[in-house]
């Protein structure tokens, strides 16, 4: 009697660990919400040639401000609309618009090789250089599962590996069989792994980390007002990472561990 | 031995003695109170302090006396002292109060007289006077500033400019000499680079004679004027512990056969009470010529530095791709001013050079100041293949060989492999010919943009996705609990047979109805009531998971009540189940109605006790 109860207890256990991630995912996916269109879906097609046009003349400007629009304005945001945002910050000279925009669009559409080209491309042309620790690069490795795919995708991943864990733990209700339940197995460890990955995802997209220089150059103080003593200067471009953030003033760390408070208008976030 | 023993119990008797004289003290009279004044020198420098004392004898209590105040004098109260003097069997009470005179300017200065304020009047003191010269000609007329020595000097008279020179104090002093709260005042040292690594040392030394202990401080200075520079005199002050002069117990007769005195023991050092004495000296200034560089033989790369340097530089990986960065550490160190030393300039083809703050850190190792100047070069490299970090050379002025010298660092060899993210672009010639083929160019610029929304569509799935999260995401857990469900009641009603029972009751008793309906349609009157009876007492037997086979209606009973099954109810059950035993064993002609009947009943007290949870449970 025993025995026989124990494979049924594993599995409402790991149903159970399911359904938790289920309901984490779904609330969380609930509470972002959509945003109210301002540009309606049929247009989106006109107004991007348009500023592509603008764009292809010279008009940078004019191409960055239809950009903008439609990524603040369109509810479908496209990692196209930034990547050709970022090419227009480029032709600019803002470097740091420009890292933003490829960074949002990476997060779009993450193995898009463009992308990656054109964003390494314009923080080589930063003006500071900064060793990012090999820890960082080492994590990449490891997880680059997560730092593959966007956020729709790990979330369409999960509900895949969901189902099938579902489908093959009802299976294995029924027919004690190894190799359903291996599959079992197999199908919840993935699932909580990739249940993990978008809550990741998610808590990435509603607590944003990162930010960019975006003021041609701007000081680092060792507290959040002008009158605390400068720590160092920071140029446009430079990528660093929200650690505190006020009302004026974020405290933020570089990729080589300094850290020191910067004035919020002089950086923006990306997630 | 015993004439230790001896001298131990005199001294305790004195001590008793001493202490039970101070009680007839308080009853002394105020006509044999007098107020005195007393200067601790006459003469003093103008930065030189001197004591003056109040001892105002006859008394054991007063308050404090007033002291008239003089103009370009401050004076400062230092605190007071009582004691009790024995002169010809005599005591004598006495407090005395201490003031240090600072003097603002010079002069001479009348002092008193001091009033103060006795029982019955006001007594006056006598007046001294003061004499303040200008510092420097002050005459070492006491014997306690003879114990001190100091004096300044430096190791080289003639450094070149931004050549190191060792300033060194010296304040040597007699060991029976008591000093507190020392301190010095450099002067001027605007002409010298004071890097404040001062190195401190101290030791015993035979001077003229006498041994001294000596505290010897050495000041590493970098001279940054040419010519003549002096370094002004250094200021010592500190306070002195001067025992009162006057000693009670100085007399011959306190002297023992041996010439010593009795009361010279720790213990009687408790009763005895010191001055304290501030003072001040000052060396002498000290006198440098500092040389410009020599002009003959600068190598042309030359901006500053002299000392004695080294330059190394190291590569924080061998291996980089184009386009990342890679950091060069530039590291010059060696003796001297390392700040002064300016940074290498560093041009490499084909990379990209970046500067950043540098980074020192410098240390006084014998009075020599080491240091190390780091700097952080961020290299990125342009192309591939193997990059060598050149030679890095810097140019000092070394005084010690008095030759411009250069130091350099090591090739370096980089090897630029090409980047991950390094795109082709597919170009287009001008004009094409012989089929238009295209051609790979390295990217030298941004990639261009993109032309159409591509995946717009996906876009759309995704929006229908999220509307169906709320079915989604539930969905398959639901239908995963519902076979848990299923799975669970299956193996329950293999495994526990109370439950089975339960389960199944009713549709067994079902069975037995159907089976009386068929009896009755044979006209076997005595079995339809007989699987009436059985239809009721079975299910009861499997509800309540007891054994069918002899089920009175009185066990029946007994059994439902326990339950809490109503007694109408109870009865209604009982009377059904006499009933039926009385037409299955007693037929009569009303039989075939009265079985019809009896299905209707015991469908009737079968549902009614489905409904009956104290049963169902």
């Amino acid at each position: 009697m025993k025995e026989q109860s124990r494979p049924l207890l594993t599995s409402a256990l790991a149903a159970f660990a399911i359904a938790l991630l289920c309901s984490l995912l779904a609330a969380s996916a609930v509470m972002a919400g959509e945003p109210s269109p301002s540009v309606a879906p049929d247009q989106v097609d006109d107004v991007f040639d348009i500023a592509n046009g603008e764009y292809k003349a010279g008009n940078y400007e004019s191409a960055v401000r239809l950009y903008e629009g439609l990524v603040s304005g369109s509810p479908l945001k496209t990692a196209e609309m930034y990547y050709n945002l970022g090419n227009a910050y480029f032709k600019l000279h803002k470097l740091g618009k420009a890292i933003a925009a490829y960074r949002r669009a990476l997060r779009l559409a993450p193995r898009n090789e463009d992308i990656r080209a054109n964003l390494t491309y314009v923080r080589n042309n930063a003006k500071d250089k900064i060793d990012r620790p090999k820890s960082t690069d080492a994590l990449h490795e490891i997880f680059f599962f997560h730092y593959r795919v966007n956020p729709a995708e790990a979330e369409a991943l999960f509900l895949g590996a969901y189902v099938l864990a579902s489908l093959c733990g009802s299976a294995y209700l029924f027919w004690k069989r190894k190799l359903i339940r291996w599959a079992t197995g197999v199908a919840v460890v993935l699932a909580v792994a990739l249940g993990v990955n978008g809550l990741i995802h998610i808590h990435d997209t509603a607590h944003p980390r990162g930010a960019v220089v975006i003021a041609d150059e701007t000081s680092v103080h060792t507290g959040p007002a002008d009158t605390y003593m400068v720590s160092f200067n920071l140029h446009d471009g430079t990528e660093l990472e929200l650690h505190t953030t006020g009302a004026e003033w974020s405290q933020v760390e570089l990729a080589d561990g300094r850290r020191g408070w910067i004035r919020q208008t002089d950086i923006e976030i990306v997630s | 031995m015993l004439l230790s023993f001896h001298m131990t119990r005199l001294r305790a008797l004195f001590a008793i003695v001493a202490l039970g004289l101070f009680l007839p003290v308080r009853a002394q009279a105020d006509n044999e109170m007098s107020v005195e004044l007393d200067l601790s020198k006459p003469q003093i420098a103008l930065d030189d302090r001197a004591l003056l004392t109040v001892t105002v004898s006859g008394v054991n209590a007063v308050p404090e006396p007033t002291v008239p105040s003089v103009e370009g004098l401050d004076i400062l109260f230092q605190g007071r002292t009582q004691s009790l003097q024995i002169i010809n069997m005599n005591m004598k009470s006495s407090i005395v109060f201490r003031y240090a005179l600072a003097p603002q300017r010079t002069g001479e200065f009348t002092i008193g007289p001091v009033q103060v304020r006795g029982r019955q009047r006001t007594y006056e003191s006598n007046v001294v006077l003061l004499k303040v010269v200008e510092a420097g000609q002050s005459q070492p007329a006491t014997p306690s500033v003879q114990n001190v020595i100091v004096e300044a000097s430096i190791n080289k008279t003639d450094p070149y400019l931004g050549q190191q020179i060792t300033l060194l104090l010296r304040f040597a002093r007699r060991p029976t000499v008591r000093l507190t709260n020392a301190g010095y005042q450099l002067p001027d040292l605007s002409d010298f680079w004071n890097e404040g690594m001062e190195s401190k040392r101290e030791y015993l030394q035979t001077i003229d004679g006498k041994e001294y202990m000596v505290t010897e401080l050495a000041f590493p200075l970098f001279p940054t004027t040419a010519g003549e520079v002096m370094i002004g005199p250094i200021t010592l002050y500190y306070d002195e512990l001067v025992p009162k002069e006057s000693s009670r117990f100085d007399s011959p007769f306190f002297k023992d056969p041996f010439g010593r005195n009795l009361f010279d023991d720790d213990f009687f050092k408790l009763f005895s009470s010191e001055d304290i004495v501030k003072r001040s000296v000052q060396t002498d200034p000290v006198r440098l010529r500092v040389h410009r560089l020599p002009e003959g033989g600068q190598p042309e790369g030359f901006r500053g530095g002299v000392g004695s340097f080294s330059v190394t530089s190291r590569l924080s990986g061998n291996e980089v791709k184009v386009g990342e960065s890679v950091t060069l550490t530039l590291a010059l160190s060696g003796e001297g001013n390392v700040r002064d030393v300016p940074a290498p300039e560093l041009s490499i083809d084909g990379v990209k050079v970046y500067e950043d703050t540098p980074s020192v850190n410098v240390k006084n190792y014998n009075d020599t100041i080491v240091g190390e100047k780091v700097y952080k070069l961020a290299l990125v490299p342009q192309q591939t293949g193997k990059t060598v970090i050149p030679t890095i050379s810097i140019s000092y002025f070394n005084p010690q060989t008095g030759r411009y010298e250069t130091a350099s660092s090591a090739p370096v060899s980089l090897n630029v492999l090409p980047s991950e993210n390094e795109t082709f672009v597919v170009a287009k010639p001008a004009a094409p010919r012989g089929g238009g083929e295209q051609t790979l160019q390295r990217k030298d610029d941004i990639l261009p943009i993109h032309e159409r929304i591509g995946p717009i569509e996906r876009s759309r799935t995704e929006r229908w996705v999220r509307r169906l999260r709320i079915v989604a995401y539930p969905l398959p857990i639901i239908a995963y609990l519902f076979c848990l469900g299923i799975v669970r009641h299956r193996e329950r009603l293999r495994t526990d047979i109370a439950y089975r029972r339960s389960r199944t009751a009713l549709k067994k008793a079902e069975d037995h109805i159907r089976k009386a309906e068929d009896a009755i349609n044979e006209n076997i009157w005595d079995a339809a009531f007989m699987e009436c009876s059985r239809a009721v007492t079975e299910y009861l037997a499997d509800k309540l998971n007891v054994p069918a086979g002899g089920l009175t209606p009185a066990d029946i009973e007994s059994a439902l009540s326990r339950h809490g099954v109503p007694p109408n109810i109870l009865k209604e059950v009982v009377r059904f189940l006499e009933s039926c035993d009385y037409g299955r064993f007693a037929p009569s002609e009303k039989a075939p109605g009265m079985s019809r009947n009896y299905i209707g009943k015991a469908r009737g007290i079968l549902e009614y006790l489905e409904k009956e949870e104290s049963i169902t449970r």
